[in-house]
């Protein structure tokens, strides 16, 4: 029974895999692991293929150490990042076949161009879903308090940007006081996106002390920054309730996180000047209301002084005017009284001095006419029954004489005679008609005769007599 | 007490704020001038001092936060609200 060799087994596989599998081939693969031996310098890896998260391909490589070091200097100056676990690469490889470390492939070349174009198309993929499912500007869209004090910090402790962080923020040239806590995550490594990933959900169950998420990490390096390209860290980051601000320290890519955080800053010192700068707003704002508040408090006090002070000069020129005007009315009136007082005293003394005069006149009138006409009564009660019977016997006598003119015996004694028919005066001829007895009577006796006509006069009428 | 629980820098600005533009646009009465600037001394002091002073509620809260809090961090890493967001 013919048999073989391991050994020969080996040579076999390898002279067949040397004659057929000679060349040089350009492929594609992701890196599943990677060491470098610093001693020998020679860097191992292993490479995979994946379909929908399934390993369909893996394999060994190795990049010796003579073609390591300008690999990796090519490929950091072209991605910013060092060969890391997750990147896909295009690799210039040759298969390889060890009798005793097996198949592997050496990699000559390593074109960082491909790395790139996955690295952003896998970047943009990212971001054009997080768009598409409203995430992008979600942590943006939180609102800021005025002052930033409470914060929870993202970071390791060990990392450079943490201390340079925490030493600007607490030495503050203005003596704000912030509070911090840290949050301990490894900032490189494989371990980096779940870590933070931890370190969010603590922080967002502590949401009601903290203002703000702060993930800091030393500046300068890139290595390991494609866990910030990460959806599901992103995906946190837009969720979380509080405010994230980076400072993941690099300057030229703006990573996922970078985009969906709140602000993103370069360094961890940009970050602590940017709550420093925030507070120190606050406080310039509240300054320039302190000075409106003084301003305006001075200006209306014065004002107010002011005001006092002119109605108190006012109050006092009008009062002085006031007490002239009233002083001047009084004098004028006193004046005025004392001369209309004078003159109606004068008046009155005058007429006091007439009515004395005339009381004093008439007194003596009524005295002298008194006194006459006294006088006059006795002088007259003195002449009295005499004169008084020798007046009234004249007057009697006067009567008498009057008297007896009016007798008509002393009428018919001067000739004149009554006629009279049938006892009657018989006054008017018309009384009598022709055969009328008639009688007369004269001074010494009577006449009876009858009427033989009558005839008017023209003026009397006269009866004829027969 | 209660007064400072409630006020904040937000709330301290804005009253500030409505302070002086009282002042600045309105004629105002001497007496509630004093009033108006007293509140706003106080609120200026408030948010002054709040920027450098510590607030013992605050430290109280972070250190306490520090030594509970972190066990049961551990435990309720897989809470669910956490796990939602």
């Amino acid at each position: 029974m013919d048999f073989l060799t391991l050994g020969e087994l080996a040579f076999l596989i390898k002279s067949a895999i040397q004659s057929s599998l000679s060349e040089e081939y350009w492929v594609t693969a992701e890196v599943a692991q990677i060491n470098c031996n610093y001693s020998s310098g020679h860097c191992y890896l292993d490479l995979v293929e994946k379909r929908d998260d399934v390993t369909i391909a893996k394999m060994r490589a190795t990049i010796w150490a003579s073609n390591f070091s300008q690999i990796s200097n090519n490929f950091y100056a072209a991605t910013g990042q060092e060969l890391q676990i997750g990147m896909k690469i295009l690799m210039l490889a040759r298969v390889n076949y060890h009798e005793v470390h097996g198949l592997s492939v050496n990699i000559k070349e390593i074109d960082p161009r491909y790395t790139l174009g996955e690295m952003a198309l896998k970047r943009r993929e990212v971001i054009e879903r997080l768009t598409r499912e409203g995430l992008i500007e979600k942590n943006r869209q939180l609102n800021l308090p005025p002052v930033i004090q409470k914060i929870a910090v993202i970071s390791s402790v060990t990392a450079a940007g943490y201390g340079d962080f925490l030493s600007r923020l607490n030495n503050n040239s203005y003596g704000y006081k912030f509070y911090h806590r840290l949050f301990q995550a490894y900032m490189q490594g494989e371990k980096t996106e779940d870590s933070i990933g931890d370190a969010l959900k603590k922080c967002v169950k502590l949401r009601g002390h903290f203002e703000v998420i702060v993930i800091v990490r030393g500046g300068g390096s890139r290595a390991d920054l494609h866990c910030f390209d990460s959806y599901r860290l992103a995906r946190m980051i837009a969720l979380s309730p509080i405010p994230v601000f980076t400072g993941i320290g690099h300057e030229r890519d703006e990573t996922v996180v970078d985009r969906v955080a709140n602000r993103r800053l370069i360094t961890p010192t940009a970050v602590a000047e940017f709550l420093i700068y925030t507070a120190k707003q606050f406080e310039d704002g509240i300054d320039v209301l302190r000075h409106r508040l003084i301003t305006r408090t001075r200006t209306l006090v014065e004002q107010e002084g002011q005001r006092v002070n002119n109605f108190a000069e006012g109050l006092r020129s009008q009062a002085k005017h006031y007490f002239k005007t009233v002083n001047n009315a009084l004098r004028n009136n006193i004046y005025l009284l004392q001369t209309r007082a004078l003159a109606t005293l004068k008046t009155h003394l005058i007429n006091l001095k007439e009515y004395e005069g005339r009381l004093k006149s008439s007194s003596k009138d009524l005295l002298r006419t008194g006194g006459q006409k006294l006088k006059d009564y006795r002088r007259a009660l003195a002449v009295h029954p005499g004169h008084m019977i020798s007046i009234q016997s004249q007057k009697i006598d006067n009567c008498e004489m009057r008297i007896n003119l009016l007798d008509p015996q002393n009428v018919l004694r001067r000739g004149f005679s009554i006629t009279f028919l049938n006892g009657k005066i018989l006054k008017e001829v018309t009384w009598v008609k022709k055969d009328d007895i008639i009688s007369t009577r004269l001074y010494d006796g009577s006449i009876i005769s009858t009427v033989e006509s009558t005839g008017k006069d023209e003026g009397n009428e006269r009866k004829e007599e027969t | 007490m209660s007064e400072k629980k409630k006020l904040n820098y937000t709330k301290a600005i804005s009253e500030l704020e409505q302070i002086i533009n009282e002042i600045e646009t309105e004629s105002i009465d001497v007496d509630v001038l004093t009033e108006r600037v007293k509140r706003a001394a106080y609120l200026i002091k408030f948010c002054r001092g709040n920027l450098r002073t510590t607030e013992e509620e605050v430290k109280k809260a972070l250190s306490e936060m520090d030594e509970k809090r972190a066990e049961e961090l551990s435990e309720e890493r897989e809470d669910a609200d956490v796990e939602s967001f």
